[in-house]
């Protein structure tokens, strides 16, 4: 189930909120939060569920025999680690091993029919910050498993982040306040996703496609046009569902982090991964790159820091080449970046800006397109100019013109305009409750309009 | 926090919240059967099995079903098409008048061709092949099987036999004309070989064939028929309801796209008319239409008659009896059929077993209502549904 679906806005909300706010004590809210929290992994993975609480179950017995068995830790601690890791290895990367290793040697290893469990990344990623910072003393054992579970499962942030460590919401598992102006507040946050999602990113989304599909008369202008438009469709489609998930957490009483800060402000590729996918920079500066030895250290070993974090950063998104491209791509920009970075700094904002924007759209197309022969194409398109047939472009889906028109308000909006706004003029609480509505409607129409289905041979 | 936002704060949530619940609980209580804006049912909740919650088809079914049981679900369809459409044709009308002879792509199905005119694409006939022999296979075994009636085939083409742009036809007419074991004689055609063809006899917003386009596919029935005298056109009037026709709905420009509706008026003679059984006072509201009423919504079903499983024209001419096996295109000149014949026997095998409750038997069927002749007509949408078989 997605956020952006009638399933969950129309049945799973309402459903779900009545049960939580009915609920006097916060055993049964939390009992509620978790039945749903299941239900809603359930409705799109019914089997995988069952997965989902065995990698639950693994951390809460690694957890609890790290603690009752101290003389063990290290290596319980390990098996857990491992564990988990396999977990996430044989759904995402066997089939692509064996793919790989298909290709290389001939032998069919029937393994291409693994399904990849949905949000298996974010939740086996969770799930590791509970058991690496219980290993390190940074919080306490969590004896119920069921509250385990329910930090694991947690339907807000479940299938598409932000990555909610255990030690941010450890507290508020048993002690959280909800409020109606947190509600409120929540709400306009995630209708504020939604519209991000589904009028923006869901639009410009068609500018992207109609390009890429195209397979005459694009020349380079297109082909950047076509990066721009995924650049703003992966943004207001990532950031949208963060926003979706924090506004439901604020709802349920939970203070999620912050995943998005504007990142196409950037003025460098450093900046960039501070303000994108917060969470997940974070996990791996702390969990892997700083425990590498971070940049304190030689400069040799602190390149290879850099690659493994980013390769891993890169197969973490998908297992495909294009993604450990896309990973070691940003690696060697950020290490150009530290290398020269007093050369960067005198340089104007503007230029700065520029490089970074342009390196990120380029990344975004080497995310976008796996296949790397038609990648390597299509990159190489964007440099070397070659007239682009835009009447063809349109006439073979019209649809095109009215996506495109969304683009400049997305560029637009992807810089603080509204915050910069929002500090300087005071809107009473009505009024943002009176857009949010206006907005929620237009998500809505939005939502049902993308299943229009006429039917042409109905009884006239 | 001030206590005026908490009212504030509370309305607000209660508003979403009731109206959430409100769209649950006509989806779950109260669901409407007819999604109007896109001519078809309205998908609706269905109970759940082991087998359909683990293979998402419960799901999709659930998704589908909110999405068009959700209040006002319809009214924003068309308000998002009426404005996407609006805008669309405000920023492309000057392509679509300088690239008239090229197609401009709408939507997956429908395209804008010669400015105005909203068309299909042209099918390619190896991805008929297998649907055309089996359906010449079935034609061949019906005649076979009848040898006391003569059996006709009229085959419309339209905008899916054509390649506007190049003017490289389909070549699906031919393909199953030529695999039919019937006289010459017994197969014709409304051949469509140039764009300005298909303009003059079907019309820019709908599927169908218009007044002209039915008038000339009646006078070559009635001759390949064996002849007869045609009922000529007493008038020609241009209704002040326009059409926004089923392909206008299709690529979501219903309202937005539409058309001037004309339609040839003729003085039928008196015949009873039956549908499913059931005595009907008429067939279609051209009269209607013509006096100024008839249905607000003008579409090609409402004014000449929709489909039915059976539809069965009596003049009391003691003439001979008609069988029609046909769809749509034929509600346009059934009654123009009827006026020669003395019974006609329209069926609709899309819709017959579910209306009538009968299976059909095309054996009992022609013993038992005297048929002496029996046309098989229909465009290419006819000639390769499985659900029109003449088992």
């Amino acid at each position: 189930m997605v956020f952006s679906s009638m399933t969950f806005l129309v049945f799973f909300l309402p459903l779900c909120t009545g049960a939580y706010f009915l609920c006097g004590n916060r055993g049964w809210r939390n009992f509620v939060l978790l039945a749903f929290s299941l239900l809603f992994y359930a409705w799109g993975e019914p089997k995988n569920v069952l997965l989902i609480i065995a990698a639950a179950f693994a951390a809460y017995l690694g957890g609890l025999g790290m603690c009752r068995f101290p003389k063990a830790k290290k290596p319980i601690f390990a098996v857990t680690v491992v564990l988990l890791t396999a977990n996430l290895a044989v759904f995402k990367y066997l089939g692509f091993l064996a793919r790989e290793a298909e290709k290389l040697t001939g032998i069919d290893f029937g393994l291409h029919e693994i399904v990849l469990p949905i949000g298996i990344s974010f939740y086996t990623f969770q799930i590791l910050s509970y058991v690496i910072d219980l290993y390190r003393g940074e919080i306490a054992l969590q004896k119920n498993p069921l509250k385990l579970l329910l930090y694991v499962s947690l339907f807000p942030q479940l299938i598409a982040g932000p990555i909610v460590r255990y030690k941010t919401v450890e507290i508020e598992l048993s002690r959280r306040s909800e409020s109606l102006s947190a509600a409120a507040s929540g709400w306009r946050r995630f209708t504020v996703g939604l519209a991000k999602k589904v009028i923006v990113a869901n639009k410009v989304a068609q500018v992207a496609e109609v390009i890429y599909s195209s397979s005459s008369g694009v020349g380079a202008l297109a082909y950047w046009l076509a990066a721009l438009a995924y650049t703003m469709q992966i943004y207001y489609d990532f950031s949208g569902y963060s926003d979706m998930a924090i506004g439901l957490g604020r709802i349920f009483g939970f203070s999620f982090p912050e995943n998005f800060d504007y990142p196409y402000v950037s003025r460098s590729i450093t900046e960039f991964w501070r303000r994108w996918h917060i969470s997940l920079s974070r996990w791996f500066r702390d969990y892997i790159y700083i425990p590498l030895g971070g940049s304190r250290t030689t400069r040799l070993k602190w390149l290879r820091n850099l690659l493994v974090v980013w390769g891993l950063t890169g197969l973490w998104h998908g297992a495909d080449w294009n993604f450990i491209i896309w990973g070691l791509y940003f690696a060697v920009l950020l290490a150009a970046e530290k290398l020269c970075g007093r050369f960067l700094s005198r340089l104007p904002g503007l230029f700065g800006w520029l490089y970074t924007f342009a390196a990120v759209n380029v990344s975004w197309v080497i995310f976008n397109i796996t296949d790397l022969r038609r990648l390597a194409k299509v990159l190489a398109s964007m440099f070397v100019y070659r007239p682009t047939d835009f009447t063809a472009l349109v006439m073979a889906d019209s649809s095109v013109a009215n996506a495109a028109l969304y683009l400049p308000l997305a560029l637009v909006l992807a810089f603080p305009v509204v915050r910069e706004l929002k500090k300087r003029v005071r809107v009473p609480e009505a009024a943002l409750n009176l857009c949010c509505l206006l907005l929620m409607a237009l998500s809505l129409a939005a939502i049902v309009s993308s299943s229009f289905d006429p039917f042409i041979y109905f009884r006239f | 926090m001030h206590k005026g936002n908490n009212w504030v704060n509370a309305l607000f949530l209660g508003c979403i919240w009731l109206f959430l619940t409100a769209c649950l609980a006509r989806a779950a209580f109260f669901p409407k059967e007819i999604s109007s804006e896109e001519n078809r049912y309205a998908n609706r909740l269905s109970r759940p099995t082991a087998a359909s919650l683990l293979d998402g088809s419960f799901q999709d079914g659930v998704e589908d079903a909110l999405s068009d049981q959700a209040l006002f679900s319809g009214r924003a369809r068309s308000a998002v098409n009426l404005v996407s459409s609006r805008v669309r044709d405000g920023l492309l009308s000057g392509l679509y008048s300088s690239q008239r002879d090229r197609y401009i792509r709408l939507c997956d199905t429908v395209s804008i061709f010669g400015g105005d005119y909203l068309v299909y694409d042209t099918r390619r006939l190896e991805d008929m092949r297998p649907q055309l022999d089996k359906k010449a296979a079935a034609i061949n075994s019906f005649a076979a099987a009848h040898p006391q009636i003569p059996v006709y085939v009229y085959y419309i083409e339209k905008d899916t036999d054509i390649n506007f742009e190049t003017g490289e036809k389909a070549g699906a007419r031919e393909y199953l004309t030529g695999a039919l074991n019937l006289p010459d004689s017994h197969k014709a055609a409304l051949e469509i070989n140039s764009f300005e063809d298909y303009a003059r006899l079907f019309y820019r917003t709908d599927h169908h064939w218009n007044y002209k386009g039915s008038y000339r596919g009646y006078l070559d029935v009635l001759e390949l028929l064996g002849g007869g005298n045609a009922l000529t056109p007493a008038g020609q009037v241009t209704l002040d309801k326009r059409l926004s026709g089923s392909k206008a709905i299709e690529s979501g420009g219903k309202g937005v796209r539409s058309e001037e509706f004309t339609a040839y008026r003729f003085d039928f003679p008196p015949m009873t008319v039956a549908v499913n059984g059931v005595p009907a006072g008429d067939y279609g509201a051209q009269e209607e239409y013509f006096a100024g009423g008839g249905p607000e919504e003008l579409t090609y079903g409402g004014f000449y008659g929709a489909d039915y499983g059976e539809i069965v024209f009596d003049t009391g001419s003691g003439g001979e009896n008609l069988l029609i096996l046909g769809e749509s295109h034929d509600n346009a000149i059934l009654k123009l059929l009827a006026s020669g014949f003395g019974r006609t026997f329209a069926v609709d095998l899309r819709y017959y077993q579910a209306q009538t409750g009968k299976e059909f038997d095309a054996w009992d069927y022609i013993q038992s209502n005297g048929i002496d002749k029996a046309l098989l007509i229909g465009s290419i949408g006819f000639y390769l549904s499985d659900e029109i078989t003449l088992d």
